[in-house]
């Protein structure tokens, strides 16, 4: 992916570049809104991670002038925890994600994948597939190797989002706030018991396990690439 | 039995002691009133009784000595004279045998020497026809020796005047003494009354204002009034002062204690930054992976511990900056008692609901959500296998009550405020994991939200009760 990250802390910024391009990304870098928006709109980017408080321009400006550019490239803002109503103005202001610094890397990681799949067209049908794994939302029926997944209103739409972003590490966080609408940090494993009773249902009788826990990141769905 | 706040205030105490003192002076003036008036009356009937006296006993021929017939006839004539001025008058041997006037006989109380002398009007010797009236007082008379013939044949004249006046005078001034106390008694209750009634609305607002600052709200300020500067207002200076002292160094001290969690936090999320990236790093396997892995979870724990920090200070600063909007307390109860389910039965509990009643309120849901997780964490983590725990809404005088019990260790009663302060665990906690912020948090919010936070024991296991304003069917 070519990533734009708008960031005037340069430390951070080179931090993030390190990262992403680890993980096999190109960034480019803008030390401040104004560079930030000419490069936004000349250059071509996959997804732009901006931060909210900058010097020339705002973190927020830029974002709507962007976006009255007629861009829709995704955008993920970034933000000192500030008050609680940033989230919605980022989101208002045309931001597709919003994380709070301190921020984990593998969070700002899953996100970005997570954006950049969701601005793909996302298939129409109305059945998922991974693997042997079948979701029919129509029919709001499960089923693995033909046979029928009995599953809880819940827990059906938390397979569902796993089956959306198959193969995608997805972050706890991200769980809570796309399955169940929080936008919170929970102190203890809540997720992580509602993944395992998942994962009883539709791993447990099958030799291949589908849902794998990523270490200090998330889950994933989908087969392990075999290395 | 305590007598109403009213009767116990100083004010009204005060009034009280000053009635009663004005009374003792009323009384002791009017005493001395009446003791100088009885007397100035008892002198002008002496002296009226000697004029009287002097003109019986003046021999009509300017000789020396008493005629007793005459005197008698005398006697008599002004007995005929005097009848209606219930004057009495008697003239009696050494014997006390009356020879003339208007006695029965010489009262047995005035022995027969010169001299003035009083005896009750109901004395025997004085016919009943006599009297001016049926009721009690004294009568004044003056005793007078003849001084003609010899020893054994002596003579005594007794003049003597019915003290009637006197009474009605006495009467007169107990009844005066009477509607005085009365008066004074009257005034005292009722400006005591009025005078504690204003002192204790005074007191009430100081009160209330007090009440608010025993529950955390340091920036209240106890009322004074612009001008009256009285003695209440006074003290209420002096305490707002000491009250922006405190507020400013718990300010200063919460600041210093924000200041570090947050620049901290920069080289803190940087330092994890660099370790996740260093493990990003697939081509070598780092011989210490392990103990990266590890050290990055630690710098987790550390920065959601100075997130929590911060997001506290915010909840109890920004009261006004948090987006409020109208939330169903029972949806939002269910919502995350659905979440911990599935924690609570990993744990062997039965988590039970009952949140029902659509109970609005205004509020944010996000940092509602926050309190009620952190809340069932702990009833999660505090509840041994087998335990209850129970979450259920109602509605309570225009609350929307919120009650989370369990029956886990519980907590000591007189722990019940300690717990609600930053970074507090309790011995019995401290063996299992937690920051000491959970409950901070809880209580921020909840503030934040006009609301109030009760603990109560549960036998075993802890009780929390949490109320907030229901919203008003406001147009």
């Amino acid at each position: 992916m070519k990533i734009l990250i708008v960031e005037d802390d340069t430390r951070a910024a080179q931090y993030l570049n390190k990262g992403l391009s680890e993980s096999g990304h190109q960034c480019d870098l803008a030390a401040d809104g104004e560079t930030g928006l000419h490069l936004a709109i000349t250059g071509q980017y996959d997804v732009l991670i901006v931060d909210r408080m900058m010097p020339k321009l705002d973190g927020l400006a830029l974002i709507s002038a962007f976006r009255a550019a007629g861009k829709t490239t995704p955008v993920m803002v970034l933000s000192a925890l500030g008050e609680v109503d940033d989230r919605i103005n980022g989101l208002r202001a045309g931001g597709d994600d919003y994380l709070v610094k301190p921020y984990a890397f593998g969070e700002l990681l899953a996100r970005l994948n997570a954006l950049t799949r969701r601005s793909q067209p996302v298939s129409s049908s109305d059945t998922m597939t991974v693997a042997d794994l079948v979701l029919d939302r129509n029919k709001h029926r499960v089923t693995r190797a033909d046979q029928r997944i009995l599953l809880q209103p819940r827990e059906f739409r938390l397979l569902e989002y796993l089956m959306r972003h198959a193969d995608q590490v997805v972050t706890r966080t991200m769980l809570l706030e796309q399955v169940w609408d929080y936008h919170f940090d929970p102190q203890t494993n809540v997720i992580e018991v509602h993944i395992s009773r998942l994962r009883r249902k539709i791993d447990r009788e099958f030799s291949l396990p589908l849902l794998h826990t990523i270490r200090g990141a998330g889950y994933r769905l989908g087969v392990l690439p075999e290395e | 039995m305590r007598l109403p706040r009213l009767f116990r205030t100083t004010v009204f105490r005060l009034s009280l002691m000053y009635a009663l003192a004005f009374s003792v002076l009323t009384a002791l003036v009017l005493a001395v009133v009446f003791y100088s008036t009885q007397n100035y009356l008892t002198e002008r009937i002496t002296e009226t009784l000697q004029t009287d006296l002097a003109t019986l006993l003046e021999p009509d021929d300017g000789g020396e000595g008493h005629d007793t017939r005459d005197l008698i006839e005398r006697i008599k004539e002004i007995q005929h004279f005097d009848r209606s001025r219930g004057g009495i008058i008697a003239l009696a041997d050494q014997s006390g045998t009356i020879l003339a006037g208007n006695l029965v006989h010489w009262p047995k109380r005035i022995p027969r020497q010169d001299g003035t002398a009083r005896f009750d009007i109901h004395d025997s010797s004085i016919p009943p026809a006599l009297r001016q009236r049926t009721d009690d007082f004294d009568v004044l008379v003056l005793v007078r020796a003849l001084p003609n013939g010899p020893s054994s044949t002596k003579q005594w004249v007794l003049v003597g005047q019915q003290l009637a006046d006197e009474e009605d005078l006495s009467e007169y001034i107990g009844n005066l003494f009477i509607f005085a106390l009365l008066l004074i008694s009257l005034m005292g209750l009722l400006g005591g009354a009025l005078m504690g009634r204003a002192a204790l609305k005074q007191i009430d607002q100081i009160r209330s204002a007090a009440q608010k600052i025993a529950r955390g709200d340091l920036t209240e300020r106890l009322p004074v009034h612009p001008r009256r500067r009285n003695e209440f207002d006074e003290i209420a200076i002096e305490l707002n002062l000491t009250l922006d002292r405190i507020n400013a160094l718990m300010k200063g001290m919460r600041e210093v204690t924000d200041n570090v969690a947050h620049d901290l936090r920069s080289p803190l999320n940087r330092l994890r930054t660099r370790l996740e990236v260093a493990l990003l790093d697939h081509t070598q396997l780092l011989p210490c992976q392990h103990v990266l892995n590890e050290s990055v979870e630690d710098l987790q724990g550390i920065l959601s511990t100075f997130n929590t920090l911060l997001s506290i200070s915010q909840a109890e600063a920004g009261i006004q900056r948090i987006p409020f909007s109208p939330q169903d307390l029972s949806t939002l109860c269910r919502d995350m008692g659905e979440l911990y389910e599935a924690s609570a039965e990993e744990e062997e509990l039965s988590l039970q609901m009952a949140c029902d009643t659509p109970l609005m309120i205004r509020g944010n849901r996000d940092l509602l959500a926050q309190a009620l997780s952190n809340l069932l964490d702990n009833a999660i983590k505090y509840t041994p296998h087998g335990g209850r725990i129970t979450l259920r809404t109602a509605q309570v005088d225009g609350w929307a009550e919120l009650r989370l019990c369990d029956t886990g260790i519980g907590i000591p009663s007189d722990q019940y405020t300690h717990v609600f302060q930053r970074f507090v665990r309790l011995d019995t906690a401290r063996n299992l994991p937690g920051n000491g912020l959970g409950l901070a948090q809880v209580l921020a919010t909840i503030k934040a939200h006009q609301g109030e936070i009760h603990l109560s024991d549960n036998h075993p296991g802890v009780c929390l009760q949490i109320l907030l304003p229901l919203i008003t069917n406001e147009r």
